[in-house]
C-alpha cells in the first residue's frame, strides 16, 4: 500500500501521474451531483476517486483481503463468478462530517446494464471527519466476460448517482 | 455468538500504519447538529424534533428520511437524529430516559431472562422469576405508567407542516414550519398505541415518522392490563417499511400522490434494523448487543398454560411466557410466522379478543384468543401476543434430553418480498429469530 499524505494525492491524481496506481476518474461535486433543484441543503456529497480496479473469480485471492470461498464456476449454478475489486479514495471537502457508506457505490454491468449492489467492503458505513479522506475497496460480484464495467456513486442528497469509469488494471485472473 | 473480533477489525488491525484515516462509526459519531440549538429541557416535557436526514440501509445505501428525533439536526449531519431513545412517564410525574423498564428490575443480560431454579420434575424445564426482570425497549420507544401525564413538545424543523398525533388518544394538529406545539394528556388505558405523522397518508409515516407509545398498568408493571396477561419480560417489535423511490422525491421537494404513485417498499425493518443486523451478527458488536437486549427474545424452556398466565407454578411463581407488542408502521400486511413455538394472539387494537364465543369480521379476521404461528398485522395495527417459550411439542424425548445448546428458530415475515433489500438481497429484510436457550447456559445477572 501505497502512503502519501491524502492532499498530495489527490494533486497526484489530478495530473494522473501516480505511479503504480491506475488512475480513474475523478471528480468533484458537479453539475451531475449539484443541489438538488429544491434548492434546498444537502449534505456534502465527497469527493471520490478511483485509484485502481481489478477482476478476479470467487474463490481467488482477488484482492479483497479474504480467501475462503469455494470457487464454483458460473456453469454450475448460473451464478456470476467474477469478481471486480475497486480501491477507492473518498474525501471530505466540507467542514462538516460527512456519512459514507460502501452501499454507495454501484456496479454497473455494460453499458446500459443492471447495477448491482456491492458484495463485499472493507469498511462499513460511518462518518468521515471534515477535510479527512478514507481509502477501502469494495468488491462485487460481476460475470467474468462482462465488459464496460463503471461504478456509480450516489451522493446523498444528488438528484443522480455519478458515473465512475473503470480502467481494469490487467485481464481476468483465473488462479 | 462469537466474542471474537469481527473480520473487518483484523483487517483494519492487519493494514497497521497504511491505513488511511478509518471512518468512525456512525453510532460512536459525535452528534453532528449545526442547526437549531436544542431547547432548554423542561422537567417533566419530553422534547421532540421533526428532523430529516439521510439514514443507511442494510446494503449501505443512504436513503432521505424524516423522523422524531430527539435533538435538533439538520440535512447536512451525517449523524441525524431521526429517531428518539425511548423515555419513561413514571406515575410520580417524573420523565426519566431509559432503554428498560421498570428501573428498579434486574436487568437481564443480552436480553435473557435466567431461571430461577430447574423444574423439579420437567427434565430441560426451569422454574422462572416472577416480576423481577426488566425489558429494554427500542428507539421510538414512549413509555407512561397509568397515572402519568405524558408531556410532549414538538419542534417542527422542516419547511412543511407535520404532526404528531396518537389516534384515538391525542394530536398536536398541524404544525406549521419552525414552530413548536405541546401536547399534554393524561396516559391512556394500558396497551400498545401507534403515534405518527398522518399528513398525506401514509407518506409522512412511511418517510420516518413514526413510533410506539406503550402504557403500562402502574401497579401491575408485569402484565398487559390489570388483572390480564402476565409476562416474564415484555419486547415491542416495529415493523417499518422504506421507499426510497418516495424518499428522494420527498427530499426533491415533490408531494407524493400515495394513490397514483402508491408505495414500492425495497427495504423492511424489524425496530430499525433489517436482515444481519437484526440477528445480531453485524460487525458492530454494540449493535449486536443492542439487538439482542431489544428485539431477538431468549428465554429458558418453561411449562406454560395459555388458560391462565397467572397460574401458580406451585414454586411461588406462574407459568407464563414473553409479551410480544407488535405494530405495523409501514404499507405492508406483514405475516409474522414464528417457527418452534406458536404464539398465543391476545390483543388486536386495544380490545382483548374473547376466550370464548369467538367469531369471524367483516374482513375475514377470526377474532378470538387462539394459538397461531402466522400473525397477521394490517398496516397500523397493534397486536399483543404471547411467546410461550416453551418445549416444542415436535421434540421427542431423545431429541430434548440430548440438548446442549441453544436452539435457535427464525421469525419471518411470511409476506416474502418482506424478507428482501432493494429488490431481491435475501435475506435482507424483515427477519429476526427467538432463542430456546440450553439447560445451564445461565449467566449471571447484572
Ligand atoms: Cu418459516
Amino acid at each position: 500500500m501505497i502512503t502519501v499524505s491524502r492532499r498530495s494525492a489527490f494533486v497526484a491524481l489530478g495530473g494522473s501521474a501516480l505511479s503504480g496506481i491506475a488512475t480513474g476518474a475523478w471528480f468533484r461535486r458537479g453539475p451531475a451531483v449539484a443541489t438538488p433543484a429544491a434548492g434546498r441543503g444537502a449534505p456534502g456529497t465527497g469527493a471520490v476517486a478511483v485509484l485502481a480496479a481489478r477482476r478476479g473469480t470467487v474463490g481467488a485471492a482477488g484482492g479483497d483481503g479474504h480467501g475462503g470461498h469455494t470457487g464454483v464456476g458460473s456453469s454450475g449454478h448460473h451464478g456470476w463468478s467474477g469478481t471486480v475489486v475497486a480501491d477507492l479514495e473518498v474525501h471530505n471537502p466540507s467542514r462538516r462530517p460527512l456519512l459514507v457508506s460502501p452501499g454507495q457505490f454501484r456496479l454497473r454491468i455494460g453499458r446500459t446494464g443492471p447495477t448491482v449492489s456491492f458484495y463485499d467492503s472493507e469498511r462499513a458505513v460511518g462518518v468521515l471527519s471534515a477535510g479527512a479522506s478514507v481509502r477501502m475497496w469494495i468488491s462485487y460480484l460481476a460475470p467474468p466476460e462482462a465488459t464496460e464495467l463503471s461504478l456509480e456513486y450516489a451522493a446523498a442528497g444528488a438528484t443522480a448517482p455519478v458515473a465512475l469509469p473503470l480502467s481494469i488494471a490487467g485481464s481476468a485472473v483465473a488462479s | 455468538m462469537s466474542s471474537g473480533p469481527s473480520r473487518r477489525q483484523v483487517l483494519q488491525g492487519a493494514a497497521g500504519g497504511a491505513a488511511a484515516i478509518g471512518l468512525a462509526s456512525v453510532a460512536a459519531g459525535a452528534l453532528d447538529s449545526s442547526g437549531a440549538a436544542a431547547v432548554a429541557a423542561t422537567p417533566g416535557v419530553l422534547d421532540l424534533y421533526i428532523n430529516e436526514g439521510f439514514a443507511p440501509m442494510v446494503d449501505g445505501s443512504l436513503v432521505y428520511m424524516r423522523g422524531f428525533g430527539d435533538a435538533p439536526t439538520d440535512i447536512g449531519s451525517a449523524t441525524p437524529s431521526l429517531r428518539a431513545r425511548p423515555v419513561v412517564f413514571l406515575a410520580d410525574g417524573t420523565l426519566v430516559s431509559s432503554r428498560s423498564y421498570p428501573a428498579d428490575a434486574v436487568l437481564p443480560v443480552e436480553g435473557r431472562p435466567t431461571p430461577a431454579a430447574n423444574h423439579p420434575t420437567l427434565v430441560g424445564q426451569c422454574l422462572i422469576h416472577r416480576e423481577h426482570w426488566a425489558s429494554y425497549f427500542p428507539d421510538r420507544t414512549i413509555i407512561a405508567e397509568t397515572g402519568s401525564t405524558v408531556r410532549i413538545q414538538v419542534h417542527n424543523q422542516l419547511s412543511q407542516s407535520h404532526e404528531l398525533k396518537i389516534p384515538g388518544v391525542a394530536s398536536t394538529g398541524a404544525i406549521a414550519p419552525a414552530a413548536t406545539a405541546m401536547l399534554e394528556f393524561p396516559a391512556p388505558a394500558p396497551g400498545t398505541y401507534f403515534y405518527g405523522d398522518p399528513g398525506n397518508a401514509p407518506v409522512e409515516r412511511l418517510l420516518g415518522l413514526h413510533g410506539v407509545l406503550v402504557v403500562v398498568p402502574a401497579g401491575e408493571r408485569w402484565r398487559l392490563s390489570e388483572g390480564s396477561v402476565e409476562f416474564e419480560r415484555q419486547w415491542v417489535w416495529l415493523c417499518q417499511d422504506v421507499d426510497p423511490v418516495w424518499a428522494a422525491r420527498a427530499h426533491a421537494g415533490e408531494t407524493i400522490d400515495p394513490v397514483r404513485t402508491p408505495a414500492s417498499p425495497r427495504y423492511f425493518m424489524l425496530n430499525d434494523r433489517s436482515g444481519y443486523l437484526s440477528l445480531g451478527v453485524a460487525d458492530d458488536e454494540a449493535v449486536n448487543h443492542a439487538t439482542h437486549e431489544e428485539t431477538l427474545v431468549s428465554g429458558f424452556a418453561r411449562p406454560t398454560d395459555v388458560r391462565d398466565f397467572s397460574k401458580p407454578d406451585g414454586h411461588g411463581s406462574v407459568a407464563t411466557g414473553q409479551l410480544i407488542r407488535l405494530v405495523n408502521a409501514g404499507v405492508v400486511i406483514h405475516q409474522m410466522h414464528f417457527h418452534g413455538n406458536h404464539v398465543w394472539t391476545v390483543r388486536r387494537n386495544g380490545v382483548d379478543f374473547p376466550r370464548s364465543a369467538g367469531r369471524v369480521d367483516a374482513e375475514g379476521h377470526v377474532v378470538l384468543q387462539q394459538w397461531e404461528d402466522v400473525v397477521e398485522l394490517d398496516p397500523l395495527d397493534r397486536k399483543e401476543i404471547v411467546l410461550p417459550i416453551k418445549r416444542p411439542p415436535d421434540a421427542i424425548d431423545p431429541v430434548w434430553e440430548a440438548r446442549a445448546e441453544d436452539w435457535h428458530y427464525p421469525m419471518h415475515c411470511h409476506a416474502e418480498p418482506s424478507q428482501t433489500a432493494a429488490g431481491g438481497l435475501y435475506p435482507g429484510g424483515l427477519v429476526a429469530d427467538w432463542v430456546l436457550a440450553a439447560p445451564g447456559s445461565e449467566g449471571s445477572e447484572q
